[in-house]
């Protein structure tokens, strides 16, 4: 073999694993490497409609006593928004009031808001509650399995959950009132259409 | 703004492509007018890129948040000067960088081409554009920094804390155009390979964008370092981080291919190991370019989570590939015009330089990989830390200086041992005599000794044929000493440049040795009131005032400093805490001399009142960033053009270049 045939046969030699071994860990993304966490892109993200993976919250606001806990299941037949959030994110801060009215306005109707609190700190979630006196429950997911669970890649992140405990909408970034009131009608006419016809029955 | 900004954008890849195309084809065509036609779009692409360009400035000034780029990396309260920095704090304003940057630098290089390189041109050109409609259309169609929010916000999410740095004005500008710019001399060599003419036509212009290059990729890597010495506050300057590593493997290629070239413009040898090198250095830019832009290895440094990861891949595939393939067909084009003829000859100093150079760059590419390996393996990641880049490349290094110090001593072609004997006895004699000093006041460690004799040995070999140099002037021509060294200087750029650059090198490698062998770093928790010592010095903690913000709040802690029982000064150390941001940044105070640094940053605030510190006292350290602007002087006359008319620079660079 002649000596240009060589290199060629070294560099590829060398070469093909190289790339090959770059290929899988580009499939590897692991993480949140850099920034805070905070969701860069905001809007709409399809969702494949699973059921919403179970969890239970131990409060840590309102009246909630030590050791009070929420279980997602047991809201079935509700429409439920689970909101991912943390005290030192900038949008999370932004967007408390949309949700505190909107919480307040559908008291009442068959919806429940829950705060997933994840990378934080207990403490600072505490604060952040009281400083924007936030009603509806809110707890942390300090070891951060709802959040993997949920697939959650940044904050803010929400996901609307309908009464039959089905994921359908996932919304990154801070979601302006008016979305966030449409996509909470969407799911309640449905639960209201469907009592509707189980009472005609 | 914004949307003629867009439009530009989409006109910019338009006209890339064009040029891309036009140049092929009138080449393979024949066609003087689609040549030209396609040589010109590449000079208008840098005004429509340039009006992209300010136009996202634009938006930032006006805090335009209807853009999401600029809602994730501004907000309203901050100051104006920073939009330079927030321009490229994210994927697409990056780009967006890079792509002016690219169409700016290729244009001048193919504007300034020298002759010899005209008859291949076209295909230079024709793969600068190649490369530039890549980034213009990542961004247009995955990464486009004029993508609109779907709803508008009040207020957006502000500058990362650590990026509000006077370092972060210039460090990453310059290393993005030094890693993109390597573009250049590479296409020159690779437009000469296609071509049919790689021999020594390209050579003019790749040596003078290859050492242009390589002074920015310097400078960026050293702003770097002062960034992380003054602002990150565990008071070292490099940490072999992933990506800071994906900077240096392409600046290390690069210095082996300044070295080398050389050897090609005096000897006509290496021809094909020069286009090897500025292959491989291209190749490198292009890892580091994947590793930053969702890399599989997370840093410090890298722009988030993102799915450019494989289109980044993709391109470094193709940028290696495609040039391998082109080498192994005009293989048996590139046989240098002559063989070396004895290893004790400055030829063979330039190939071990090479070679050294080689092993550093593939050993850190190596621990670079190695993590995601055993990953792979092991099913855990091992991460390659500091131990082994220093324990690998640390007598990689010192070697490299020795070569430093007896490489320009050798004549070419053949030296012999007598002439080489005398040429290294005074500097020899000064190293042996740093030896003796510092093993008397009681300097033990070897590398440190070692590497400070090396500074000598180089330090005193430079300087001596300085000397020798402006004497014989005197004796010949009569010169006084001023003007003869400056004649000297002149009259052979490209040794004398790069001596200078020896010098800069010298100064860098004091302070990496003094930091790294006797550095001396305390942590401690001191009360106001309460002091603490540390080598000579002694600190007392006075008190800390807290200043708050509309965006965060600033604590800054009031010391006094005595050495030796004497008092020396009053510093001010900074910790500043951002709440939007969850994170602490620090401002370390730091009081340098050419002798050793005196360095305090707060590490915490504790609510007793207690401040937090780390205390280091840094040898050397002040040599390191006085180096940076010796570096440039030295690139500067390296570079400099000889009395002749300027109207094409790059033609007279490399006219002196050939006339010494």
């Amino acid at each position: 073999m002649s000596r240009r045939n060589w290199i060629i046969l070294g560099t590829a030699a060398a070469l093909i694993p190289l790339f090959a071994l770059l290929a899988w860990a580009a499939t590897q993304q692991r993480g949140q490497p850099a920034g805070a966490g905070i969701n860069q892109q905001f809007g709409e993200i399809r969702v494949e409609q699973s059921p919403a993976a179970d969890f239970t919250l131990e409060l840590i606001n309102g009246n909630a006593q030590r050791g009070d806990a929420l279980r997602l299941s047991d809201l079935r037949g509700k429409v439920v928004l689970v909101d991912f959030w943390a005290s030192w994110c900038g949008p999370c801060r932004q967007e408390s009031g949309a949700l505190n009215r909107a919480y307040a306005a559908y008291q009442g109707r068959p919806v429940e808001f829950i705060g997933v609190n994840v990378w934080d700190t207990q403490n600072a979630a505490e604060l952040f509650l009281v400083e924007f006196g936030v009603a509806y429950p809110a707890g942390v997911d300090a070891g951060g399995e709802i959040a993997l669970n949920y697939g959650v890649s940044g904050i803010p992140e929400k996901f609307f959950i309908d009464a039959n405990g089905v994921i359908r909408l996932k919304y990154v970034g801070p979601m302006p009132e008016d979305v966030l009131r449409a996509a909470l009608e969407t799911l309640l006419a449905e639960v209201e259409a469907d009592g509707a016809g189980s009472q005609q029955r | 703004m914004a949307d003629l900004g867009a439009a530009c954008l989409w006109m910019a890849l338009a006209l890339a492509t064009y040029s891309c195309v036009a140049s092929v084809a009138g080449e393979l065509r024949g066609s003087p007018a689609l040549l030209d036609s396609g040589r010109k779009a590449s000079y208008v692409l840098v005004v429509v890129v340039l009006v992209s360009t300010l136009s996202l400035v634009q938006s930032f000034i006006a805090r335009d948040f209807s853009l999401a780029y600029v809602a994730a990396h501004s907000n309203l309260a901050m100051d104006n000067i920073y939009t330079w920095v927030a321009f490229y704090a994210g994927n697409e304003g990056s780009l967006l960088y890079i792509a002016f940057a690219l169409s700016a630098m290729a244009a001048l290089a193919i504007w300034l081409a020298p002759a010899s390189t005209r008859p291949t041109l076209p295909w230079t050109v024709a793969i600068l554009m190649l490369i530039e409609v890549f980034f213009l259309a990542v961004m247009a169609f995955m990464a486009n920094p004029f993508q609109k929010l779907p709803f508008p916000v009040p207020d957006g999410q502000g500058i990362n804390p650590l990026l509000t740095h006077f370092g972060m004005f210039f460090h990453p500008p310059a290393l993005m155009a030094g890693l993109v710019g390597i573009s250049i001399p590479f296409s020159f060599a690779l437009g000469g390979l296609i071509g049919g003419r790689a021999g020594d036509e390209w050579i003019d212009a790749g040596r003078a964008w290859g050492v242009g290059i390589w002074a920015l990729l310097a400078s960026g890597l050293l702003l770097g370092s002062w960034w992380a010495y003054t602002i990150l506050g565990w008071g070292g300057f490099w940490f072999w981080d992933p990506v800071e590593n994906a900077a240096f493997m392409p600046w290390i290629a690069l210095t082996a291919f300044v070295h080398s070239i050389m050897v090609q413009k005096r000897r006509g040898m290496f021809r094909m190991w020069n286009i090897v090198l500025i292959n491989v250095a291209f190749g490198f830019a292009l890892y580091g370019m994947f590793m930053n832009r969702g890399g599989p290895v997370p840093s410090v440094h890298s722009f988030g989570a993102s799915t450019l990861g494989w289109v980044f891949l993709l391109f470094l595939a193709f940028g290696v590939i495609v040039p391998l393939a082109i080498f192994f067909w005009r293989y048996d084009l590139m046989r240098s015009a002559q063989r070396l003829d004895s290893m004790l000859s400055r030829e063979a100093a330039f190939l071990i330089n090479n070679l050294l150079l080689l092993g550093i760059a593939f050993a850190t590419l190596w621990g670079t990989v190695y993590p995601l390996l055993s990953r792979l393996f092991a099913e855990q990641e091992i991460t390659v830390a500091r131990p082994f880049f220093d324990q690998v490349n640390g007598p990689l290094m010192l070697a490299l200086v020795l070569l430093m110090g007896v490489g320009p001593l050798l004549p070419w072609r053949r030296a012999n041992l007598q002439s080489l004997r005398r040429a290294l006895l005074l500097p020899g004699a000064a190293a042996l005599a740093t030896v003796a000093v510092l093993l008397a006041v009681g300097i033990r460690q070897p590398y440190a000794v070692i590497g400070f004799a090396l500074c000598a040995l180089v330090t005193t070999s430079i300087l001596a044929e300085w000397t020798r140099g402006t004497i014989s002037r005197r004796r010949s021509v009569g010169d006084n000493p001023v003007v003869g060294f400056v004649r000297l200087m002149m009259a052979n750029r490209p040794r004398y440049g790069g001596y200078v650059v020896h010098l800069a090198v010298v100064m860098v490698a004091l302070g990496v040795v003094g930091q790294s062998f006797y550095g001396v770093q305390r942590d401690v928790v001191l009360f106001p009131g309460e002091d603490v010592t540390v080598g000579n010095y002694r600190m007392m903690y006075v008190d800390t005032t807290a200043l708050a913000f509309a965006d965060r709040t600033e604590y800054r802690a009031t010391v006094e400093v005595y050495r030796d029982g004497e008092f020396l000064d009053v510093m001010h150390a900074q910790r500043t805490f951002h709440p939007d941001h969850n994170m602490a940044s620090t401002r370390a105070a730091i009081r340098s001399t050419p002798v050793e640094d005196f360095y305090v940053v707060p590490s915490e605030n504790r609510e007793d009142g207690a401040v937090g510190f780390r205390i280091l006292v840094n040898p050397l350290v002040w040599w390191m960033w006085v180096g940076g602007p010796v570096m440039i002087l030295g690139t500067v006359i390296a570079l400099w053009p000889s009395g002749a008319p300027a109207r094409r620079p790059v033609v007279a660079a490399t006219a002196a270049g050939a006339a010494d």
